[in-house]
């Protein structure tokens, strides 16, 4: 399902223009971003749980031509499915 | 830091940020989540622009796959855009940069890091002619003064390495000599002289090593979370303000009520009986029928009569009731009580049961009394009250027994 799809999807649900959700969702994704940068975690009830981790600079070496690269620090964003998502979706 | 968001503090910042309000931001969180949740129980992947991807293809631990979005991804970095991979030269030696991890393990780098580049930056537009001159022969001086000479070691690699890291070590290796002029501009800055060193030498410090041991932790991220620190101490003393507050609130309630229930027990305005009560009790006629009686006699009989003989107590009834007299009232005091109160206004103690019997519904239970009551002397002819009668001292006891079986003391 793409962002348009889904955009009118929600609308529907909460009788609001779909611009109105794209708006929203762009402003939902820009918080979620910052926290993230924070590295802090958002725990969505029946949905999962959205974490951050940093990973320090780090060395990289290509095996094939040996060259080693000096790799910036960066913050990686990870999803953990709740219990309640998990058992819906194994069932 | 580390902190994990519940979904009303992330709906109360989506409503900062839309401008909405946080009713309509968390129904619309909820709603969003719900219909993810919805498509990736159907087996679809949703995607959402400026968010990621979310995909049910993941394992049994964790079924659900999310891709960070590029945006989402590089608003999440912004902090390190700066940052862009190096390729490091061949010419820095695992030695060297094994040699400059432990020095920077060694001594750790604080504060200096963020103040570093302004030091630079200050000190680089006037001094930098001054040091440059002077780089070589401290760098010589330090070799013979340092067997090791492991700072001596570092920048070698470090101006091969990036182009800007050159500068920054210099200087401060250079600091024996360069160290008087710059201290004047950067003294509060740089009150070390190591420090300045190992910052710029961190950053190639890992180069080398293939299972890169990583830089000592970042010091960017120890303000940040000093700052988030203060943030949730800030929220302790408002939580703590509002449980004091609600306390006394409730203190307040709770004495509100303790009074008004006193107040209902204990009724401040006595309740005085009225003189149709009197008509009630049993009167000799004779008293009836002596014109010379008491008004107070007399009020009270008026119904008596009228039930009698109408025609003529109707007359009377008419001529007397001006004179009404004002009921002799006595106030209870400390040490001065009923009995005492009997002994004053009819010559025996043991009388003191009609007063209680007149007021009674203002004092309830005569061994409890308080200070201040103020109680209607009845008239002793009501009662047939004579001190000098053994007859009435015996009726008054009976009445006293009556009365203390009710209310044992």
């Amino acid at each position: 399902m793409d962002t348009k799809t889904f955009n009118n999807h929600v609308a529907r649900q909460l009788s609001i223009s779909t611009a109105e959700v794209g708006r929203l969702t762009e402003c939902l994704g820009r918080v979620m971003a910052e926290i993230g940068t924070g590295l802090d975690s958002v725990a969505i009830p029946g949905f999962g749980t959205f974490t951050s981790v940093k990973h320090d600079e780090r060395v990289v070496t290509d095996p094939s031509t040996g060259s080693r690269t000096l790799m910036p620090p960066a913050i990686e964003t990870g999803f953990i499915t709740s219990v309640v998502l998990r058992k819906k979706l194994t069932r | 830091m580390n902190s994990k968001l519940p979904v009303g503090h992330l709906a109360s910042l989506l409503a900062a940020k839309a401008g909405i309000s946080a009713e309509a931001a968390e129904s619309f969180v909820k709603a969003f989540f719900d219909r993810i949740a919805g498509e990736l129980v159907e087996g679809h992947s949703v995607k959402i622009k400026g968010l990621g991807t979310f995909s049910p293809e993941g394992d049994a631990e964790n079924p659900v796959v999310f891709t960070p979005d590029r945006t989402f991804a590089d608003t999440v970095n912004a902090p390190f855009a700066l940052f862009e991979p190096e390729v490091l030269a061949d010419s820095v030696t695992a030695e060297a940069l094994d040699e400059i991890d432990r020095e920077s393990a060694a001594a750790p780098v604080p504060e200096v890091v963020e103040s570093a580049p302004e030091a630079e930056a200050e000190t680089a537009t006037e001094e930098t002619v001054e040091a440059e001159t002077v780089v070589e022969e401290t760098v010589a001086e330090e070799e013979t003064l340092q067997p090791d000479a492991p700072a001596a070691v570092v920048p070698a690699p470090v101006e091969e390495a990036q182009a800007p890291v050159v500068e920054t070590p210099r200087p401060a290796e250079i600091k024996p000599e360069v160290k008087q002029e710059i201290k004047s501009e950067v003294a509060p800055v740089v009150k070390t002289v190591e420090k300045p060193v190992e910052k710029p030498v961190v950053k190639p410090a890992p180069a080398p090593v293939h299972v890169s041991p990583v830089v000592p932790a970042p010091i960017e991220d120890e303000p940040e979370e000093y700052v988030e620190s203060d943030e949730k101490e800030s929220r302790g003393p408002g939580f703590g303000w509002g449980f004091v507050l609600g306390l006394l609130v409730g203190l307040a309630l709770g004495a509100c009520a303790v009074y008004f229930a006193i107040d209902y027990i204990f009724p401040t305005q006595p309740v005085i009986p009225s003189s149709v009560e009197t008509v009630m009790e049993p009167l000799p006629l004779d008293s009836i029928a002596a014109p010379d009686s008491g008004t107070a006699v007399v009020d009270t009989v008026t119904p008596v009569i009228a039930a009698a003989a109408p025609a003529a107590a109707e007359p009377k009834a008419a001529v007397q009731p001006a004179p009404v007299a004002e009921p002799v009232t006595d106030v209870i005091k400390t040490g001065y009580l009923l009995p005492d109160m009997a002994r004053k206004h009819y010559g025996a103690r043991v009388f003191w049961a009609y007063i209680y019997e007149e007021n009674k519904a203002a004092i309830g239970n005569p061994n409890k009394l308080r200070p201040g009551m103020k109680l209607v002397i009845p008239a002793p002819e009501k009662y047939g009250i004579d001190s000098r009668s053994q007859a009435s001292l015996d009726a008054a006891d009976r009445k006293v027994r009556q009365i203390l079986s009710r209310y044992p003391q």
